[in-house]
């Protein structure tokens, strides 16, 4: 049974590898409760009953990109608030401040480690807590 | 190494060489649509692999295969096509690297 404390995780990620070990990294590293999505659609279809605490975003995705399903999030009312960090291998200064501007929290680069994945969203999320009024 | 960080090792162990079966077919679909001139699915199965391979510790195979994508990334989307020799060179050096790879443990 699951950690009523853990952190709960929305991860959207279209590459199966990539969601597979992604999902590991949060869940047996880092002991969260992670919804995997294969798609935006998806994350639009079992994000809203989730209830997320924080939502890792790929960019890169055919159909629904990352960029269309954070604005997708952002309309409905259960994830509206909910923050959003983008994972990306685009991660040049002008690349992330765009992602920033646009209303992501951060923008974790690919490739990920495994083993650090979770403790790098912890940290994001301790400084959008922190620091609240800089978003 | 204790041991739940030996589970965890294992794991990883375990999806990275799942990956490594994958490689070849993937790096056929990659050549294959280049072969087809389809450059938005050929860039599409390039940033797949890149990513991929790089997650998995495969620098190598994951720095070749960004480089073949970077050039597939500006291929305009209509009328458009890379530098054929580029392209040659780019495929030759991401198949190089993949010959390299350590192949996954016998079961």
């Amino acid at each position: 049974m699951s950690d009523p404390e853990a952190l709960r995780v929305l991860y959207i990620e279209d590459e199966d590898n990539i969601r597979t070990v992604g999902q590991f990294a949060l869940e047996e590293v880092g002991g969260m409760v992670v919804e995997p999505c294969p798609s935006g659609r998806s994350a639009l279809e079992q994000g809203p009953g989730f209830r997320a605490d924080v939502i890792l975003l790929d960019v890169m995705m055919p159909g629904m990109d990352g960029v269309a399903t954070f604005k997708a999030l952002r309309e409905h009312p259960a994830t509206a608030a909910v923050p959003v960090i983008f994972m990306t291998a685009k991660v040049q200064p002008q690349e992330v401040e765009a992602y920033l501007r646009m209303g992501a929290v951060s923008v974790i680069a690919k490739p990920f480690d495994p083993i650090s994945l979770s403790d790098e969203v912890r940290a994001i999320l301790e400084r959008v807590q922190a620091a609240p009024a800089r978003l | 190494m204790n041991p739940l960080a030996s589970t965890r090792a294992e794991k990883l162990r375990q999806l990275r060489d799942n990956f490594v079966r994958q490689i070849p077919g993937m790096l056929d679909t990659l050549t294959a649509a280049c072969r087809s001139e389809a450059w938005t699915e050929a860039h599409r199965h390039a940033h797949t692999l890149a990513g991929t391979a790089g997650t998995f510790g495969l620098e190598e195979v994951g720095v070749e295969a960004r480089s073949l994508e970077l050039l597939l990334q500006d291929v305009p989307a209509t009328g458009g096509a890379p530098d054929p020799l580029v392209l040659g060179e780019r495929i030759a050096r991401l198949q190089a690297a993949v010959t390299r790879v350590r192949p996954p443990a016998q079961a």
